[in-house]
């Protein structure tokens, strides 16, 4: 019924915008969506692009175009809704694909399995203070902000908010918002009792909250008392921050805040929403929408600078393109392409192959997995719908053993490297590609050894586990040596690698079991430092930046004890010492230099075998309707999903 | 009628109303047939459960074919070896024989080596081809890994699983049943009231509460037996009514009366004079249940609750098998879907048969 309704609409729209198009003669403009941008790379002092001349030089104030979806909705004109400097949209780089000009009008579908998180959509309504083309960190652009600007000594970075940038309301962004977050929120005991280790200097557990100065009415100042280069990326991109740490709608939200609201007022909301009595801090919570809650019932209401507004949730959840949205494409048309947004709920993910099958997605990539690729791809002409396939923005499935494990026998084997050498010498990365990951995979060049049985035999008699009668090798107290695998049952590769490792690791004379445990239980259990050896995915070795090498999996107790700085957990050994300093140094340097640092990090790994990176490069998959224009399969398959407000449909 | 059919024993009287049923009669040497295969699954098993053929994953089962490729026939079977190609524009594994790799089928060929009945170390097998190259009659798994043998190796804990489960429950069934229906009284209430309870509660959700409630860290060996308690612990209830029922009537009996008066004691009245009276309904009863109890093990392993990969059951393979791809693609890996069929047909026909038989003297 929906369907129909909203074809209709759509058929109504295209021929408007159709029409709009002859009109205004652009339909074949195609260019380059990049803005002029700095990279902090270059080092030193690096000021943000010159708002006022990239606009002018993309289009004259006047000439912006809004979508037909407005007309007539007693809105003020798109040159008014727009910030005077808006933002010319560079979400890729050239080499992904070449931006075309798009048309207004549709409605992209997308499926979910959780009740109020949809992954897909909440990537597109991501919306960070400055951004990275590609999410490849190698250059970072202003983004909300008009401009920023970083100190010599990377301690300072100054940034200036675009002028006339509005709230999805109407009401203008003003300094007074990020104060609002800052003082208010960020440094209010109450509201965040625990203050945010990346706002530390140098993301460090013991350094010192950054400070923070409102300097005019769109320009403030963050400063931290030591260098921490690895700031903008931060902003950027760790974590999908998106602008909602620092930029909060205060004429929202202050008449839930007890230092603005009035008491009477604050009272009577707080038991509306059903909390106790001068609970004022969950009833804060409640209204306040973080990065990770765009497509929450939350939003309903909610002002945001994202491409899309909130309009219904429930069972289906349906957006509606944000009339203030800030970003422009080259021929002046305000972004996004695409009208509304539409998630439905589906029980699994059998349905939402079926569903794509029966082309009833514009947008899934998050649960597509490659086994499911052919099936979906035998039906791509008639279902309208087309499998591109991207790389992975992280590993899959890496196979950790718990290298800190209350057991003292155990630890002293797996902390051996040759123990672990031996274990990476048998495991055939080559089948690994072909198994899991149906060939469309490559193998590691972080640990990059060979499959030798014979060597790696020889390893685990040199760390004196000794063979018994039936072949099995004893452990150091006289046991047999056991690695018992228990992993998440949410993704179904983590079993068949287990299986396949099982095999690939007997013929070394080790036992190897592989048990399947719920999500909930695994995390409980790897919190509780209580797995001894399993498989999960980690960023780390695909994007640089991210500082997530599977610490906390394979050495729980001493990632604690880093984070903690010092204070729980164990201290780890000197070579792992140095690999947590590596990884920490990232934050701090600028980015050239921390692109070298990387290679050190990947050195490190490669010599410890701290855990098993058996591939890389690997591929996935996402089905979008085959209309969609604007994306393509270079780069990563996240980086075009983060771009989603230029996509749109071909007529 | 004959003297001989009036001066029959019950046994025989028995097993000639059995044979009149023909499905039954059918069905008991198939059963015994499944459950020798199950014994003997290392010998007659082509593969190993685990060995990978890793050039052939997901690939559909092999012809056994007589006539080669130009018309030739030969006695000896043989197979062709596949030929993998992934389609780069449907990103799908094609298989095409490869007439140029011929591999005869052999009886008592040598291949990978297995424990008999977890004892006797042998690497002979009934039929396979040589020099490690690949047999598999029903295909393979995502793994490589040939499916016969595996649903072989599976039926191991499959079959055993229903005999070792209902065995359990008779223990549990007859013991309770019989207390109940013995003593009588505030016990028979308590018990009853207990069965009421137990069969109030939908089976599957109870078996899944109770399967998550298996320790993780359980060995494959523990989990079958946690299993089997399990099953018995919900299923004993029907067993102990029609025990109960039956010892409720016979306890009222003369012949009762008369070993009590003779001083025998109640575990000997119970077990020398009451349960031999109607031991063709246990007999009945187990039979019939023992299809449910399969039929719950693979359900359980189906869901991922059960006995967990590398084991294998007919249920862990089935699991392997519930995805779109399966059916679209890979539909040979619903094959161990018509061995639970056939299994749980052929207790049912033999517990038809069983029923009729069990009461000669109607």
């Amino acid at each position: 019924m929906f369907n129909k309704k909203s074809a209709v609409v759509f058929l109504v729209l295209t021929l408007i915008v159709a029409l709009l198009a002859g009109c205004y003669g652009n339909s074949a403009n195609v260019t380059s969506g990049n803005e002029p941008s700095s990279s902090p790379a270059a080092g030193g002092s690096s000021a943000g692009a010159s708002p006022s001349a990239s606009a002018s030089a993309v289009a004259a104030p006047g000439s912006f175009k809004q979508s037909p979806f407005f007309d007539g909705k007693s809105l003020p004109p798109v040159a008014d809704r727009l910030p005077k400097a808006p933002k010319l949209t560079n979400e890729v780089p050239d080499s992904f694909y070449k931006y075309e000009i798009g048309t207004y009008g549709g409605t992209l579908r997308t499926v979910r399995l959780d009740p109020v998180n949809d992954a897909d959509l909440f990537i597109i309504q991501n919306e960070p203070l400055v951004n990275t083309p590609g999410m490849l960190g190698e250059e970072v652009t202003p983004n909300i902000v008009q401009s920023y600007e970083v100190s010599d000594d990377q301690k300072q970075f100054t940034f200036t908010l675009r002028d006339g940038l509005k709230w999805s309301d109407g009401v203008p962004v003003t300094t007074e918002d990020v104060r609002f977050a800052v003082e208010d929120v960020i440094f209010n005991p109450e509201l965040t009792p625990i203050f945010p280790l990346w706002l530390k200097s140098a993301a460090d557990e013991t350094g010192t909250p950054f400070k923070f100065e409102v300097v005019d009415n769109l320009t403030f100042k963050i400063s931290f008392d030591k260098p921490y280069g690895g700031f903008l990326l931060q902003l950027a991109w760790q974590g999908w921050r998106g602008y909602n740490d620092l930029l909060k709608p205060k004429h929202y939200l202050e008449k839930f805040h007890k230092k603005y609201a009035d008491p009477a007022e604050l009272e009577k909301s707080i038991k509306e929403a059903g909390f106790a009595q001068g609970d004022w801090v969950q009833l804060f919570t409640s209204k306040d929408l973080l990065n990770t809650e765009a497509t929450y019932p939350k939003a309903l209401g909610f002002p945001v600078l994202s491409p899309y507004v909130l309009t219904k949730t429930g069972d289906v959840i349906e957006f509606e393109r944000n009339p203030y949205y800030f970003k422009i494409d080259a021929a002046g048309n305000q972004l996004p392409y695409i009208d509304k947004l539409q998630s439905t709920l589906v029980q699994n993910t059998e349905m939402v192959n079926l569903k794509i099958l029966a082309g009833e997605v514009d947008h899934s990539y998050e649960f597509l997995s490659i086994p499911n690729v052919p099936l979906i791809k035998e039906k791509e002409s008639e279902g309208g719908f087309k499998v591109y396939l991207n790389t992975l923005h992280r590993t899959a499935n890496d196979i950790h053993l718990n290298l800190t494990y209350n057991d003292e026998a155990w630890r002293k084997t797996v902390r051996d490297v040759r123990f672990r050498k031996a274990l990476d010498l048998a495991l055939d990365k080559d089948e690994i590609a072909d198994t899991v990951f149906y060939g469309f995979a490559k193998p590691s060049s972080i640990e990059n050894t060979k499959r030798n049985l014979d060597e790696a035999n020889k390893l685990l008699d040199e760390v004196g586990l000794k063979k018994d009668a039936s072949g099995y090798r004893i452990g150091l107290d006289g046991k047999r040596f056991t690695i018992p695998f228990e992993v998440s049952s949410q993704f179904a590769d983590f079993a068949t690698l287990g299986e396949l490792v099982i095999e690939q690791w007997k013929p070394l004379g080790i036992e190897v079991t592989l048990k399947q445990i719920d999500a909930k239980l695994y995390d409980t259990r790897n919190k509780a430092n209580e797995l001894k050896a399993t498989i999960m995915f980690t960023p780390g070795p695909v994007q640089w930046v991210r500082e997530q090498w599977g610490q906390n999996i394979w050495a729980p107790l001493w990632d604690q004890w880093w984070n903690s700085g010092g204070k729980k957990g164990e201290e780890p050994p000197k070579e792992a010492l140095e690999l947590f300093k590596l990884i920490a140094s990232l934050r701090e340097l600028p980015q050239a230099e921390a692109l070298k640092k990387r290679e050190e990090i990947r050195k490190n790994i490669g010599d410890n075998y701290w855990y098993f990176i058996h591939s890389e490069d690997i591929a996935a998959p996402v089905a979008v309707n085959a209309r969609i224009g604007n994306i393509s399969d270079t780069g990563w398959g996240i980086a075009h999903n983060f771009a989603g407000e230029q996509w749109f449909f071909k007529s | 009628m004959s003297r001989s059919y009036e001066t029959s024993s019950q046994w025989r009287l028995m097993w000639r109303k059995f044979k009149k049923h023909r499905l039954a009669l059918i069905a008991l040497p198939l059963l015994l047939l499944l459950y020798l295969t199950a014994v003997f699954c290392g010998f007659l098993a082509p593969n190993l459960p685990e060995t990978r053929f890793v050039d052939y994953k997901n690939s559909p089962p092999q012809k056994l074919r007589f006539v080669d490729e130009e018309g030739k026939f030969h006695l000896r079977p043989f197979v062709y070896g596949y030929k993998m190609e992934i389609d780069k524009e449907s990103f799908r594994r094609t298989f095409t024989a490869d007439t140029a790799r011929k591999y005869p089928v052999h009886l008592f060929v040598k291949g990978d080596s297995y424990k008999l009945l977890g004892f006797i170390k042998s690497d002979v097998h009934l039929f396979g081809v040589k020099d490690g190259n690949p047999l598999f009659l029903m295909g393979t798994d995502k793994l490589g890994r040939d499916l016969f043998s595996r649903i072989l190796y599976g039926s191991r804990i499959s079959l055993s699983f229903g005999m070792a489960g209902v065995a359990l429950t008779l223990v549990f069934g007859v013991i309770i049943g019989g207390i109940s229906g013995y003593f009588g009284g505030w016990v028979d209430t308590v018990i009853q009231r207990l069965i009421d309870l137990l069969i109030s509660i939908p089976t599957i959700p109870l078996w899944m509460a109770l399967a998550a409630a298996l320790p993780r860290t359980w060995s494959t060996a523990q989990l079958y037996l946690g299993m089997i308690v399990i099953f018995s612990l919900i299923d004993w209830t029907g067993l102990a009514r029609v025990v109960r029922g039956k010892l409720l009537s016979l306890r009222e009996e003369d012949f009762t009366m008369a070993a009590r008066l003779s001083g025998a004691s109640h575990a000997r009245i119970i077990f020398r004079h009451l349960l031999p009276s109607f031991y063709s309904y246990l007999i009945v009863t187990t039979t019939m249940a023992i299809p449910t109890t399969i039929l719950g093990e693979t359900a359980l392993s189906f869901l991922g609750l059960g006995i967990q990969a590398p084991a294998v059951s007919w249920g862990v393979l089935l699991k392997d098998a519930q995805t779109l791809q399966t059916l679209a693609h890979q539909p040979w890996l619903l094959w161990p879907a018509a061995f639970i069929v056939l299994t749980v047909l052929l207790f049912n026909f033999l517990g038809d048969g069983l029923r009729d038989a069990a009461d000669p003297y109607k």
